[in-house]
């Protein structure tokens, strides 16, 4: 099974310039994405997960500079490439956003702003193509009376329906790979089941790969076919998901694990991992969780761990696993 | 339809009822003044009976909820009483006089809001840039400066100085006698165009030039602040950065987009303003002697003409309670969220 990668990001670095300094978002973080594939990337808030969707995007804030590395698009440089791209509509990397209610704008309908990316991407100019385009996308996100919907301001459709909207108005340019950032976060749980299957759905119909961002390790196992575990903007552990679930290695991810609440043993205590992610302005110089790790040795505290394959396609950074002692 | 005629029915309601409000304040504070008018009225060394003649004459024996509704019935009817200086009834000078205001502040508004929102637009996408402390220190100046004083210097720089630009009334008598201009609609730009009558159009051109420029001072410099302010926020917003990254042009988003997601609240900003234009526009016509209802007003205080003030207030405040409820119309247009 030799899939053809369509994303390569190679020794990401992100800094964000802020006002007492700058904040080293991302560091040296690469992995791939297959044709078809959904890779989750996980971790807490300040892991720099988010940082990593928007630059593949192409959706970074003004005050983010990409330091060095390279995310490779279907074989083209994209960081080099992208300010003259005139490619076609599969060349895009489409996004969708955790707050469906903020992504779009109150002022406008919601036909309207499908029509503009259907028409801006794929070169329509007839107006009854580009309804009947955008019409089949909001149906084929199993949207209700999509007329009606069409014709709706954003106020007017619940928070389930704009999520579904957005991954409509994501998709009706036919791209190769979608980023999904956090895309159930803000929505009850019974919708976030409902999203996720309307992805996957999604995903084997028009065969798009995913770039699953979440805090979520259980939404992860759900929907991943691949879970990156990262932590104050490095890689910790990539494995497939059950691989990565029955078998975690890397402490943090075993932490995590165990944070996720267990249901069927009465009254057990909810756990979390003690302390704080560490200043990302002054990175620590050896392992970034070495203060919060329970396994923590001293070789942690001066030389990093480098990512490596400790297991078959299992990727781990941490000095329990280091490849001599296999 | 973007706005449904209910909303536009309800708020006209609402409209009747403000006016109402402004008629029954100003009835109470003309009430509240412990006089008795009936004993002007009679006149000095009037008999007992006299004085009741001219208590029934004034309705002042009725009871005070009739005197109201006669109050009414003579605003409505238009009876709103003879100027004590001019002597000629107050609703006749008010609406001869209204329409020079109206003018005024229409020109000054247009050109106000024209150039300010652009001005605005230009700070906010160049942020920091020279352009924008420029514009910020134009208008942070341009606020600041009491409109009579700016009146007074541009009446100097450009009538006495540089003597490019007459300082004072509407239009010169000679040429309105010459080409036998009549004013029809009492706009005068507006019945120049009309009659084809070109003299009096330049001239009257000319004459607007100042006044409208001071008077649009406030609300330029309003607009632009606004402007820049709710864009930068606006640009800032999930919505605009979701459309940059699907891809659209930036022409686009901000144009087509984020412009009018900025316009809401400066077109709510032009209502609040236009009362402070009103204000704006008794110094300004006094400095020029621009027979607008500023002038007519600031005339008939300084010689205590209570009808006329009365008459003036009451114009003003329904012209400004008329003003906003359009601006609420527009922004149900532009917001459908406000269109209930």
């Amino acid at each position: 099974m030799t899939r053809q990668k369509i994303l390569q990001v190679e020794n990401l670095s992100i800094d964000y310039v802020v006002l007492d300094g700058i904040i080293k978002a991302v560091r040296n973080v690469s992995f791939t994405i297959d044709e078809g594939e959904v890779v989750c990337l996980v971790g807490e808030s300040g892991s720099g997960k988010t940082t990593v969707g928007l630059a593949i995007a192409g959706a970074l804030p003004e005050n983010a500079v990409i330091r060095e590395g390279k995310i490779i698009f279907r074989g083209r440089d994209f960081l080099s490439n992208r300010l003259k791209d005139k490619s076609t509509s599969e060349d895009r990397i489409m996004i969708i956003f955790q707050d469906p209610v903020a992504t779009l704008n109150p002022l406008f309908r919601v036909g309207e702003i499908i029509s503009d990316v259907i028409k801006h991407h794929l070169k329509i100019t007839n107006p009854g193509e580009i309804r009947e385009k955008a019409l089949e996308f909001l149906k084929a996100v199993e949207l209700p009376d999509p007329e009606r919907v069409f014709n709706s301001y954003p106020h007017e459709l619940s928070g389930g329906m704009l999520q579904r909207v957005v991954i409509a108005i994501a998709l009706s340019i036919n791209p190769r790979l979608l980023i999904a950032d956090e895309p159930t976060t803000m929505l009850d749980v019974t919708l976030q089941a409902q999203i996720l299957d309307l992805l996957i759905n999604l995903k084997k119909k028009l065969g798009v790969s995913i770039l699953f961002i979440t805090h979520n390790l259980g939404v992860a196992a759900e929907i991943g076919d691949r879970i990156i575990v990262m932590y104050g903007g490095e890689i910790f552990e990539e494995a497939r998901s059950e691989e990565l679930l029955y078998n975690p290695l890397h402490p943090y991810t075993r932490g995590l694990l165990e944070c996720i609440p267990k249901t069927h043993i009465k009254y057990s205590k909810l756990k979390s991992i003690p302390g704080m992610i560490f200043d990302l302005m002054n990175p620590p110089k050896g392992c970034t969780f070495v203060d919060r790790c329970t396994e923590a040795m001293e070789i942690c505290r001066n030389v990093k761990p480098q990512l490596v394959e400790f297991l078959k396609d299992h990727r781990v950074a941490c000095h329990l696993y280091r490849l001599e002692e296999r | 339809m973007p706005v449904s005629k209910e909303y536009i029915v309800k708020r006209i309601i609402l409209l009747i009822f403000v006016i109402l409000g402004v008629l029954f304040i100003t009835f109470v504070i003309t009430r509240l003044i412990p006089a008795r008018p009936e004993l002007l009225w009679a006149g000095p060394h009037a008999t007992i009976e006299q004085i009741e003649r001219a208590r029934k004459q004034l309705h002042l024996d009725k009871p005070i909820y009739i005197q109201f509704i006669l109050y009414l019935q003579d605003f409505l009817t238009g009876n709103w009483g003879i100027s004590w200086r001019t002597k000629s009834p107050v609703i006749v000078d008010v609406l001869s006089t209204l329409t020079a205001t109206l003018e005024l502040v229409i020109i000054a508004f247009f050109f106000a809001f024209i150039i300010g929102i652009p001005v605005g637009v230009l700070a906010a996408l160049k942020k920091y840039s020279w352009i924008d402390d420029l514009t910020r220190i134009i208008t942070v100046v341009g606020a600041s400066i009491p409109v009579f004083w700016l009146a007074l210097i541009v009446q100097l720089v450009f009538g006495s100085w540089l003597g490019i630009l007459p300082s004072a009334k509407r239009v010169d008598e000679w040429i309105v006698i010459v080409t036998g201009f009549k004013p029809v609609t009492g706009f005068y730009l507006l019945d120049s165009v009309i009659q084809g009558n070109l003299p009096v159009f330049i001239d009257t051109v000319k004459r607007i030039i100042l006044p409208a420029l001071v008077l649009a001072a406030y609300p330029f410099c309003l607009s632009t602040r606004m402007t820049r302010a709710v864009m930068i926020e606006v640009l800032s917003e999930q919505h605009v950065k979701s459309l940059i990254a699907w891809g659209l042009s930036k022409k686009t988003i901000l144009f087509k987009y984020s412009l009018k997601n900025t316009i809401v609240p400066v077109i709510a900003s032009l209502g609040l303003s236009f009362g402070y234009t009103i204000i704006g526009a008794f110094m300004v016509e006094l400095v020029f002697v621009w027979p607008g209802i500023g002038f007519y007003a600031a005339m008939s205080l300084l010689s205590f003409d209570y009808p006329a003030v009365i008459g003036c207030v009451i114009t003003v405040a329904i012209f400004y309670s008329i003003i906003n409820t359009l601006v609420d119309m527009i922004h149900s247009i532009i917001d459908p969220r406000v269109r209930l």
